[in-house]
């Protein structure tokens, strides 16, 4: 069944039609929230969140106007996350002091433990200072870097202009850069030429 | 170009959100520039390091959620029930003339036996003037910014803000509902004033997103009947 037709099912109350479009859509909302919150916990809980306020919100999905389901709970998932850690983001910051780098998992197949450790600092200081962006900020950065949205469909989802994604792209990365200085060396990641 | 515009094109390089001309000019300033050819070295590496940082990714347990999402459902009715709840001023109000008319009986009955009963039933109408006007002006307080923000429409209004109106639009006709029972007879003056915001509200409670027609009309027909300039009347009355 098409997604047209389980969107008419679920706003007539069909629950399965409902539970359907959303398992079709909870790996995408998921993986966002994950990587915006790095916490499976909390990503589970904007998962929900997003989920509930979907369906509180399917009578105004107008999808007379063409407008598709996937992107619609994608939007709201964007600023479910955003939302979520805007409430939590003190108690991010306080767990965050009493992080350690042995709490970190590893699947590093390097054998040398010096590697192992130095590849596990960078993990942890990408995740200190992705903490400290603003959530607009970390948000931009997630859709660019890890789901791969372009600038363009960004500022759509964002209701913002493209010219401040690009700037606060831009911030980001420079903030990430300068953590990050010092930390990773041409040895660590060889790269080629253009 | 600078050099600092150069690092913000070698991130869009970086990420293939240039166009070819640009591209090209990004490639031929890093050869030249040893800072840029640097800066890019390095971006590439921080984006690779930013990939690792990412290995690992979980799996959501989706029955848990499910079961979570269920609950989260199942409160809706609660939620919809709620919006039909009437507002505080409206159990004020009731309150006030259940005092009315107690006081009135016992006033007639108890204090007075010899007074012929029965009663004539009081009707909402029968209330003074003094008695509907705070009413009336709380509702005016709640109205005025919408009004205000249709009269002062532009195409360019937001979606989002147009939904939370509908949702305050439909509470304000639940309220005028009760507004014109009460001045019916008392102020046909505010009656008709009522009537024409009745129409306004009930246009923006069935307004659709789409719709970028109705909002101008609404606009129109505030300017009209002079549905502003009653309000602040009525207000200081």
């Amino acid at each position: 069944m098409d997604e047209l037709a389980l969107v008419r099912l679920a706003k007539d109350g069909d629950k399965e039609a409902l539970r359907t479009l959303f398992e079709e859509n909870k790996r995408k909302i998921f993986a966002l929230a994950f990587q915006y919150t790095k916490n499976a916990e909390d990503a589970e809980d904007i998962l929900q969140e997003t989920f509930i306020r979907a369906y509180r919100f399917l009578n105004k999905f107008d999808f007379q106007n063409g407008v598709s389901f996937s992107p619609w709970l994608y939007r709201i998932g964007i600023n479910c996350s955003i939302d979520y850690l805007r409430r939590h983001r003190k108690d991010r910051e306080k767990n965050s002091e009493f992080g350690s780098l042995e709490n970190i998992s590893s699947d590093d197949a390097d054998s040398n433990p010096e590697h192992v450790r130095h590849r596990k600092e960078i993990r942890e200081k990408i995740d200190l200072v992705l903490n400290k962006l603003s959530g607009r900020q970390r948000m931009i950065f997630i859709l660019r870097h890890y789901q791969q949205l372009s600038t363009k469909e960004i500022a759509d989802y964002m209701n913002a202009s493209e010219g401040s994604v690009k700037t606060q792209l831009f911030r980001a990365i420079s903030t990430v850069k300068e953590s990050l200085r010092g930390l990773i060396t041409e040895r660590d990641y060889e790269m080629q030429k253009l | 170009m600078r050099c600092k515009n150069y690092k913000e094109k070698i991130i869009l390089y970086l990420y293939g959100e240039l166009d070819e001309k640009t591209k090209a000019e990004v490639e031929s300033h890093i050869r030249q520039c040893a800072d840029c050819a640097q800066d890019f070295a390095y971006t590439k590496r921080v984006f690779k390091a930013l990939d690792e940082a990412q290995e690992g990714m979980p799996e959501a347990s989706w029955e848990k959620c499910w079961k979570e999402i269920d609950a989260g459902i199942a409160e809706k009715p609660r939620k919809m029930k709620s919006f039909f709840v009437l507002p505080s001023w409206a159990y004020a109000t009731a309150a006030v003339l259940v005092i009315f008319v107690a006081g009135m009986l016992i006033g007639r009955f108890w204090l007075n036996p010899s007074a012929k009963p029965p009663l004539q039933p009081v009707a909402l109408s029968s209330l003074s003037a003094a008695s509907y006007q705070p009413v009336l002006q709380n509702f005016i307080e709640d109205l005025k910014p919408v009004l205000v923000e249709y009269a002062n429409y532009s195409a360019k209004k937001e979606k989002e803000t147009i939904v939370m109106d509908k949702e305050v639009a439909r509470n304000l006709i639940i309220q005028n509902i009760l507004l014109r029972r009460i001045v019916a007879e008392k102020n046909p003056t505010a009656l008709q004033f009522l009537e024409d915001v009745d129409i306004v509200l009930k246009e923006i409670a069935n307004l659709k997103s789409s719709d970028q027609q109705t909002p101008s009309l609404i606009k129109e027909f505030i300017g009209q009947r002079g549905i502003l300039f009653k309000m602040e009347i009525f207000k200081k009355i």
